[in-house]
């Protein structure tokens, strides 16, 4: 409760902050004390101090789960402000507003993840959403942020309407929009329900980008500005599986027998097409946005499983893929070359960065003591314990390696080729930044613990 | 604050799983759908048809007409209207509120008072901004 | 804690001389080639001190260190060694030394993080020796690679890009596979016994159905047979092999290949008695179509690196026999091989790598009548070509002739092929020999001998390599223990299938926690002794 409303005043506060303050180190110091305060405010809740005690009528609920997904998404939102604040100075003048949307984005975020009612699902849905299509287009010069923008808000307000029209079967069928009542409505599972739970199966994958739902990502992170298409591909993907995993854990968990194949074939379906077509990428912000279909097929396991172990899994999947996926798209948004030779001799110039860059893509590969290796890992543990469908496991571990191909083709550009990496411009903050990012991912890898025990105690 | 709005007043609508319970709203369809086309036919059926030169230009309130309509217009024009839409419809949200007013007593008041607050912010936020600034 | 040690010692090492580096590349050698030594002398130090203890029916396992790691997910930080780890343990370092020694000037580019990854690559390769948790060993599994593609892409001849990412993909491929099978045991012993581990002791004593056993075993064996380089997984290796610079070669062809037949040692064959049973025949053909293929391909060569790796993965073939034959005489011979292969695998590379570093050529079309100005390099590299084909009185023989005798008692028909490889590695060794340093001169060539320190790692390899041919007694007396209880493990399975309950029970007394497993272990000793069967 305490991070809903701080998230949301918060974002009022930047949108005045554009006026009043006239220095954007000002506004940019406003940003992240905002964020420290709901990092605090979150971690509090958790530990039982509730600032505002609003009667919720069981339409939200923040449970243990909710709240320390919350405070990793925080987390990492904290890490991402450090990183490229600066640089969305670039992006346009409106610099107040952008802070101030995302703090929007945050509060749609904390909605969705503890929504207990279909109505708050979707009004989570739409927050987070629609201040995306304004980020995505807020290249006013840029054609194809335009593109990018538009595209996005066709697509979206499509699936939304895909999810009205589910949400309204579901309703249909069991006569409520609260997850408890739908699960205990009495009856067989009528044609109704099924209808509604696919629809809804079909608009969340497109939220999250799901192959065959994901043609807007690659086009949308292409075009959108580097730093927001950071925060797209990383805290709001996460923030979309958590939703996903939430309906299909409280409302259909009863059903899995139904939609379990389903969910096998979207998760090979999306690994398949995300590692394929990013290996012929050869831009690597493009690349980045194939990998970024391709690691939301991992997460689909933890659907397709549907476990304590997936659930866990999702959180150190999500954490371990922000982490790194942000601190990958900051240096690439320092570059002036997205290509692939535009990062060769990296490593000469930029050492420290270039060590950094190749942790977290190691970590993307899956390669052990990082923590991409133990998330893959309990993704792949969760699935073996279905005891059904090793195809599909054999398959993921197949594309895994295939993934190495195209993460390590990187690494080679920045230490194995002779090249002139145009000389880049970091502050002190953003060298030490990454560097907490490349030790945070170590440390996730190798005590797992540290993150997944504040879940248990 | 949604729940306020929908109070316990409104009690959960019991069984409307059968197919029979949709009938009225079958009903109300096949009406509307049919009244339009229904209207449409008619007036293409009685109306007089001259097609004259002048009949066929553009009413422009016995002013003729010149240029193109498909010419920009200065955004500002926009912004107003989008911002008129805005208000406008927020403002349908007291309708509720008004016929439940009684029923949810000073919580409701509260809640009432937040969002028009938050209203407030929004409407000083874009005084501030200069949206609806003409000169310049 | 020793165990942990030596692998710490080895990871600060690198990090220590990755940093000094850019200051003093020479100190920086120095530590690196210290941190190895350092943990050479402790390991031969522990050798002497327990080298009594190596009895027939003495407990196998000398050290074990275990703590929690993730309890939830039933993986703990298990190391423990016996003999077959201290051996292999010992042969890295020992090669480790010797492959920073010979490298020691021709790594000029990047220094630091050369050391940083040869050093970490020798941690792994330990690691992996020694750890007990099958969890662990995938991660020591895989800490290996990423240095070793380091080594490879950065530092490798003029191909090395497309070899670097081949290898990775190969391996990352087979080792994923291999983590699918350890977690589906994981499962399944979990299923049985409601403890949910990767233990290797808890693991040991699964029972699986015939099925499932073979299909699980072939996980682990996609993995090892990949890294083994046998047919038909073999086509990174010779690009591979051929790619690396002179240390990266033999850490790969010395040392990694070994990580292989070891995980057949430790786990094939004691996890999956029956399956390796069934698929003993197909193992076998596997290592004989390697002997012969590699030693015709190895022939084929003009490219000298190329034909040493191809020569390895011929004699890899052997391993191969020798490990699915379940005799005693031929996992004896087995191991033998792992070190004398690894020692004369050695001496070859660096002969290569020499011979490149002074004249910028790896083909020996353009090469011949060496001996002449290099008598010396000539004399080294004739006792190592020898030991190849398996001379008696050097290592190799003293290997191929174990693992023929007890392979030769349970196929004779793979066996007489397999011994054939033997007529075909003399061939291809000679060939070496012939071209490089008799024969016409091809072309006039500026040679200068072997330096002291060259002669000096040289040296080191004769007298191990003579060493383990002429008395290889205390390597056959320190792995005794580990191949009685490989036997019997074999043994115990046909038990099974053979009489009836009694057996069963103990080994389901063995599933419930690993002291008991051990227990049961003694337990069969002692009985098998007083039978008098072995």
């Amino acid at each position: 409760m305490n991070a809903l409303i701080i998230s949301a005043v918060w974002g009022v506060v930047m949108m005045f902050s554009g006026i009043l303050l006239k220095q954007r180190s000002g506004i940019r110091n406003l940003a992240v004390a905002g964020l420290v305060l709901l990092l605090v405010s979150n971690i509090l809740e958790m530990s039982g101090t509730v600032f505002f005690k609003v009667e919720l009528k069981g339409m939200i609920v923040f449970d243990r789960f909710a709240l320390f997904f919350d405070s990793i998404i925080f987390a990492s939102a904290l890490i991402y402000l450090f990183l490229s604040a600066r640089d969305m100075e670039k992006v346009g003048v409106n610099y107040a507003e952008y802070f101030a949307l995302i703090f929007f984005i945050l509060c749609g975020i904390t909605l969705v993840a503890s929504f207990k009612s279909l109505l708050i699902l979707f009004l989570g849905i739409e927050i987070v959403s629609i201040p995306l299509y304004i980020l995505t287009g807020s290249e006013k010069k840029n054609l194809k942020s335009n593109e990018a923008s538009l595209k996005y808000l066709l697509l979206g307000s499509f699936s939304t309407a895909i999810m009205l029209m589910g949400i309204a079967f579901v309703y249909g069928a069991t006569g409520s929009f609260m997850s408890a009542e739908i699960i205990a409505s009495p009856g067989t599972v009528s044609a109704l329900l099924i209808a509604g739970m696919t629809l809804l199966l079909f608009s969340m994958a497109f939220k999250a980008s799901v192959v065959p739902f994901h043609f807007w990502a690659p086009d949308v992170y292409d075009g959108a500005p580097t730093v927001f298409a950071s925060f797209m591909a990383t805290i709001v993907k996460a923030a979309s599986f958590i939703a996903f995993i939430r309906l299909f854990n409280d409302l259909f968990g009863d059903m899995k027998p139904e939609w379990q194949l389903w969910m096998a074939v979207l998760t090979a379906a999306t690994l398949f097409v995300g590692n394929i077509t990013a290996v012929f990428q050869q831009s690597v912000k493009r690349m980045l946005a194939y990998s970024s279909v391709a690691q939301a097929g991992f997460m689909m396991f933890s659907l397709y499983a549907m476990n304590t172990d997936a659930v866990e899994g999702l959180l150190l999947y999500v954490a371990a893929y922000s982490l790194a996926t942000i601190g990958i798209f900051a240096v690439l948004n320092k570059m002036s070359d997205y290509t692939f030779d535009g990062f060769n001799g990296f490593a000469k110039s930029q050492p420290v960065l270039a060590a950094s860059t190749t942790i977290c893509l190691l970590s993307l590969a899956g390669i052990p003591l990082t923590a991409g290796f133990l998330s893959k890992f309990y993704m792949l543990r969760a699935a073996i314990d279905t005891h059904k469908n090793l195809w599909l496991v054999i398959f993921a571990v197949v594309m895994a390696a295939v993934s190495v191909y195209y993460y390590f083709r990187l690494i080679q550009a920045m230490y194995f080729r002779e090249g002139n990496a145009h000389e880049i411009e970091v502050t002190p903050v953003f060298k030490w930044t990454m560097v907490v990012v490349a030790a945070l991912v170590i440390l996730l890898g190798i005590f797992p613990n540290l993150l997944l025990y504040w879940f248990y105690f | 604050m949604i729940y306020l709005l929908q109070e316990e007043l409104s009690k959960k609508v019991m069984d409307v799983n059968d197919i029979a319970s949709y009938l009225p709203i079958g009903i109300q369809i096949v009406c509307a759908a049919g009244l339009v086309a229904f209207l449409m036919l008619v007036t293409h059926l009685l109306g007089p048809k001259r097609k004259t030169a002048d009949k066929l230009q553009s009413f422009t309130s016995g002013i003729e007409s010149h240029g193109d309509a498909r010419q920009p217009v200065a955004i500002k024009y926009f912004l107003v209207a989008i911002l008129f839409v805005l208000f406008d419809v927020e403002v349908i949200f007291f309708y509720p509120y008004a016929v439940n007013f009684k029923g949810l007593g000073w919580s409701g008041f509260w809640a009432v008072l937040l969002f028009v607050g938050f209203f407030l912010c929004g409407f000083i936020y874009i005084i501030k901004k200069g949206a609806l600034k003409w000169e310049e | 804690m020793t165990l942990v040690y030596i692998i710490l010692i080895l990871m600060f090492g690198g990090l220590i001389s990755w940093i000094i580096a850019g200051k003093n590349s020479s100190l920086a050698k120095g530590i690196a080639l210290l941190a190895v030594l350092a943990d050479l002398v402790i390991i031969i130090g522990f050798w002497i001190s327990v080298y009594d203890k190596f009895d027939l029916g003495s407990q196998q396992w000398l050290i074990d260190y275990r703590v929690e790691w993730m309890p939830q997910l039933g993986i703990s930080f298990h190391l423990a060694m016996d003999g077959l780890s201290l051996l292999m343990t010992a042969l890295a370092l020992f090669l480790g030394a010797v492959s920073l020694i010979v490298s020691w000037n021709e790594i000029s580019k990047n220094l630091g993080f050369y050391l940083f990854n040869a050093l970490w690559l020798i941690a792994g390769i330990i690691g992996v020796f020694l750890s007990l948790d099958l969890i662990l060993f995938y991660f020591f599994w895989e800490v290996m690679l990423v240095p070793m593609y380091f080594i490879l892409a950065i530092w490798g001849h003029e191909n090395r890009r497309y070899a670097g990412m081949k290898f990775f993909l190969f391996t990352q491929l087979s080792g994923l596979l291999m983590l699918i099978a350890i977690i589906a045991l994981y499962f399944i012993h979990g299923k049985n016994s409601g403890q949910y581990t990767f233990d290797y002791f808890a693991l040991i004593g699964t029972s699986l159905s015939a099925k499932t056993g073979l299909w699980l075993m072939c996980g682990f064996m996609i993995a090892f047979l990949v890294k083994l380089g046998i047919v038909p997984f073999h086509s990174w290796l010779p690009d591979a092999y051929t790619q690396s610079p002179t240390g990266g070669s033999i850490l790969l062809a010395a040392l990694m290949s070994k990580t292989a037949a070891y995980g057949m040692l430790r786990f094939v064959v004691p996890l999956f008695p029956e399956a390796s049973k069934t698929f003993a025949p197909v193992a076998i053909t596997l290592g004989v179509v390697s002997i012969l293929y590699g030693a015709k391909l190895a022939y084929a060569q003009t490219d000298l690196k190329r034909m040493i790796a191809f020569s390895s993965m011929s004699h890899m073939g052997f391993i191969m026999v020798g490990i699915f034959s379940f005799q005693a005489l031929s996992y004896q011979g087995t191991i033998i091989e792992m070190i004398a292969h690894g020692i004369s695998i050695t001496a070859l590379f660096t002969v290569a790598g020499v011979i490149h570093a002074r004249i910028q050529t790896r083909d020996m079309d353009q090469m011949g009548r060496f001996w002449e100005q290099v008598p010396k390099m000539g004399a080294i590299t004739m006792i190592f070509v020898l030991a190849t084909l398996g001379l008696p009185g050097l290592g190799n023989f003293v290997a191929e002739f174990l693992i023929l005798t007890g392979a030769f008692k349970s196929n004779v028909t793979l066996t007489v092929l397999a011994a054939l490889g033997l007529i075909a590695s003399m061939i291809y060794a000679l060939v070496i020999l012939q071209k490089i340093f008799h024969g016409e001169r091809r072309k006039e060539w500026k040679l200068t001998d072997l330096t002291p320190r060259e002669v000096l790692a040289m040296g080191c390899l004769i007298v191990a390599i003579v060493w383990i041919g002429i008395y290889p007694q205390p390597v056959i007396k320190t792995a005794q223990p580990t191949v009685n209880s490989l036997e019997q493990n074999s043994n115990n399975t046909t038990f099974v299938n053979d009489t009836g309950p009694t057996n069963k029970m103990t080994l389901k007394n063995g599933d419930e926690n690993m002291t008991m497993t051990r227990e049961t272990s003694t337990f069969f000793l002692s009985l098998n002794k007083k039978g008098g069967g072995k």
